[in-house]
C-alpha cells in the first residue's frame, strides 16, 4: 500500500501534533500553531475517500482493535477499504500557503530556548529540552495563545532526549547519563523528582510500557526494567512501578541467533520491541513486562530483518507502530510492519513519530530545508498485531486503559 | 627545543595562552591540528561576539568561508574523530585565555549553549540539520 504525504511548505526546525493542533517551530524560532482538522479539511478529495483520509490523517487509531476484525476478514469489504487507501494516494494533497494560512490559530515568540535539542507533549503540557536545561509551558490552549507565553523551568539538567509517559519525564542526558524527572502531583513524587535511571551516557530515551531503554554511541544500550505493582480490587493497571533490574543490550540480545556475528551500530527499544542495528541485520527482540519475572519470559527473540547498506553511521532510529525508521547520514530508511522499504534520500532538518499518541501513531513527520513531510502509513491496520516483527505492537484493552490515563 | 606556553595579547588587555597539553599528543587531551596563528584567529573571532553566559567563548575555524576541522579528539578515546569546535575560557578571570578542541558528540559540557547555536545557525554558519544533531549531541560529519 502506497503511503500518504501531505507536504507543507516553509523554513521549519521542529514539528509536533497533539489534540487537533499542529505545531510548527519556524527557523528563526517562532511557533506556529494550525488548526489540523482545519487543515485536512482544506484539502479536496473525493467524498467516497473521506474515511481513508480520516483514518490517515485524523485518527490513526480508527482502524485497529478487535471490533474490525470480522470486517477485514471479508474479502470484498477489505478490497473496497485497501482501494480506499490506494486511490487516496494518487490525489495531490499538498497544502496552499492560502490553505495554510487559513487554518493558522497564532504564530507566537517562542518562550523556550531556542534552537532546542528536543520537545515532548505530555498532559496538555509541552516540555522543550536543550543544553541549558528543561522548560515547560501550557499547551492546547484555546486562549489567544495556544502556548503560553511564558515557560517555566523544569530543571537545569542538560537535555540530549525527551521522552514521557506516566507522569514522568525521562531525560537522556549525555554523559551525565539517564534521569527521570517525575511531575506527578502524588507526595511520594515531591521528594525525589529527579533520578538518576542509568549512569552510563544516553542519547536517546524511550519508554517500553514502565520501563526505560537508553540508546548511546559510547555503549551498547541498556534497559532499566521495572514492574508494575500490581492493582489493587482488580483495577486495569495505572502505570505504578518497581524497579527490578537493569539490562545492557549485550545481556538482551545474548540469544540472538545473529549475536556477535556483525558489530553493532545501533540499539534502541519503544514498548514491545528491541532492536540492535548492525551493518546487514535489525535483531528484534520482544519485551514482555507482564509474562513473569524470569529473562526468558520478558525477553523473546523475534529474529532479524535484513538492513543492506545503513550507510557509514546510523544517526539514530526510532519505532512506530507502522515500522522501523533509521536514519544515517545519506537519509531516513523506513521498514514497515510489512517488510516493505521506503528509502527518503537527503539529510532531514529534523523527524519524528508519534507512538505514544492516541490519534496520529501512523504519522512520520521529516522536515527538509523548504517544507514538512507529513507522512501516513496506513498498512498496519491489516498486520496480526501479536504476529508483527516490525514495529511496535498495538497495545491490548488492559493497556489502552493505562494508556489513557497516562497519556 | 622544550615546549612553553606562549602568551601572547591578542586584544587589548586581553591575553592568549597556546596550552601546550592540546598540542603535544598527551593521550587525555584533544589536540588541536591548525597552527597556533590560526588557534588565535579562531579565539579572537570567538570572543566576545560569541561569549555565552557562563563566560565561555565558542569558536570555529573557517578555510574559504567554510568551517573546516581544527582539532582530533584525545588518543585515549576508543575511536579518533575530527572535531570542528573550540572552547575558550578565562578560567583565572584575568583576562588570560586559553582553549581547546571542544568535542560536543561526546561531552555535554563541550556542546554550546542556544545562545551561540542560535546565532551560528541564523548566520549560516551551519544547515539547521547540523545544529539538531549537534544538540542532541548525534553523530555527523561536516
Amino acid at each position: 500500500m502506497e503511503t500518504l504525504k501531505i507536504i507543507i511548505p516553509g523554513e521549519y526546525y521542529d514539528s509536533q501534533i497533539h489534540s487537533g493542533y499542529l505545531y510548527l517551530w519556524s527557523i528563526d524560532g517562532h511557533i506556529i500553531t494550525l488548526d489540523w482538522n482545519k487543515l485536512i479539511e482544506s484539502i479536496t478529495i473525493p467524498d467516497r475517500l473521506n474515511l481513508a483520509m480520516w483514518c490517515a490523517f485524523r485518527e490513526s487509531e480508527y482502524l485497529y482493535g478487535k471490533r474490525w476484525k470480522p470486517i477485514f476478514n471479508d474479502r470484498e469489504f477489505f478490497e473496497v477499504l485497501i482501494k480506499k487507501f490506494e486511490d487516496l494516494s494518487k490525489q495531490a494533497l499538498d497544502i496552499s500557503p492560502s490553505q495554510f494560512n487559513k487554518c493558522i490559530i497564532k504564530e507566537q515568540s517562542n518562550p523556550f530556548p531556542f534552537p532546542h535539542s528536543d520537545t515532548n507533549i505530555h498532559w496538555n503540557k509541552l516540555y522543550v529540552g536543550s543544553r541549558s536545561g528543561i522548560r515547560e509551558a501550557a499547551c492546547n490552549l484555546s486562549s489567544q495563545y495556544p502556548i503560553s507565553k511564558k515557560s517555566k523551568v523544569v530543571s537545569d539538567i542538560p537535555v540530549l532526549g525527551l521522552s514521557a509517559a506516566n507522569q514522568i519525564l525521562a531525560i537522556a542526558a549525555g554523559d551525565e547519563g539517564l534521569f527521570e524527572y517525575n511531575f506527578g502531583s502524588g507526595e511520594a513524587n515531591q521528594e525525589n523528582k529527579l533520578t538518576l535511571r542509568l549512569k552510563e551516557h544516553s542519547n536517546l530515551a524511550r519508554w517500553l510500557y514502565t520501563s526505560l531503554f537508553s540508546s548511546s554511541y559510547f555503549n551498547e544500550g541498556f534497559l532499566a526494567d521495572f514492574i508494575e505493582k500490581e492493582p489493587e480490587n482488580g483495577d486495569a493497571p495505572k502505570g505504578q512501578r518497581t524497579f527490578l533490574n537493569t539490562f545492557s543490550a549485550n545481556q538482551i540480545f545474548s540469544q540472538s541467533a545473529r549475536n556477535g556475528k556483525s558489530p553493532t551500530l545501533f540499539t534502541w527499544g519503544v514498548q514491545d520491541k528491541i532492536c540492535r542495528a548492525t551493518r546487514n541485520a535489525i535483531e528484534i527482540i520482544q519485551y514482555n513486562p507482564f509474562k513473569g519475572l524470569s529473562f526468558e519470559q520478558r525477553f523473546k527473540t523475534l529474529g532479524s530483518v535484513d538492513l543492506e547498506n545503513p550507510g557509514e553511521n546510523i544517526v539514530t532510529a526510532d519505532s512506530a507502530l507502522f515500522g522501523y525508521i533509521i536514519e544515517s547520514d545519506e537519509g531516513l530508511l523506513v521498514i514497515n510492519s510489512l517488510l516493505e522499504r521506503m528509502w527518503l534520500p537527503g539529510e532531514p532538518v529534523n523527524w519524528r513519530v508519534f507512538p505514544k499518541s492516541r490519534f496520529y501513531t501512523n504519522q512520520l513527520h521529516v522536515i527538509y530545508e523548504d517544507h514538512l513531510q507529513i507522512h501516513s502509513f496506513n498498512q498496519d491496520y491489516f498486520v496480526d498485531q501479536k504476529e508483527k516483527k516490525v514495529g511496535i505492537s498495538y497495545p491490548t484493552e488492559v493497556q489502552r486503559y493505562q494508556y489513557s490515563h497516562a497519556a | 627545543m622544550a615546549e612553553f606556553e606562549a602568551e601572547i595579547e591578542v586584544q587589548l588587555g586581553i591575553i592568549y595562552i597556546h596550552k601546550t597539553d592540546h598540542r603535544n599528543i598527551n593521550p587525555n587531551k584533544s589536540q588541536w591540528t591548525i597552527t597556533r596563528e590560526a588557534e588565535r584567529e579562531c579565539f579572537n573571532k570567538a570572543h566576545p561576539d560569541w561569549l555565552d553566559q557562563e563566560n565561555y567563548s565558542w569558536g570555529l575555524h573557517f578555510e574559504n568561508g567554510k568551517v573546516t576541522y581544527l582539532g582530533i579528539t584525545k588518543s585515549s578515546e576508543p575511536s579518533k574523530r575530527e572535531l570542528f569546535l573550540a572552547k575558550f575560557e578565562d578560567s583565572s578571570k584575568n583576562h588570560k585565555w586559553h582553549g581547546y578542541p571542544a568535542d560536543p558528540f561526546r561531552h555535554n559540557q563541550d556542546i554550546p549553549p542556544e545562545i551561540i547555536t542560535g546565532i551560528w545557525l541564523k548566520e549560516s554558519f551551519f544547515k539547521a540539520a547540523e545544529i539538531r544533531k549537534l544538540s542532541r549531541g548525534q553523530l555527523w560529519k561536516l
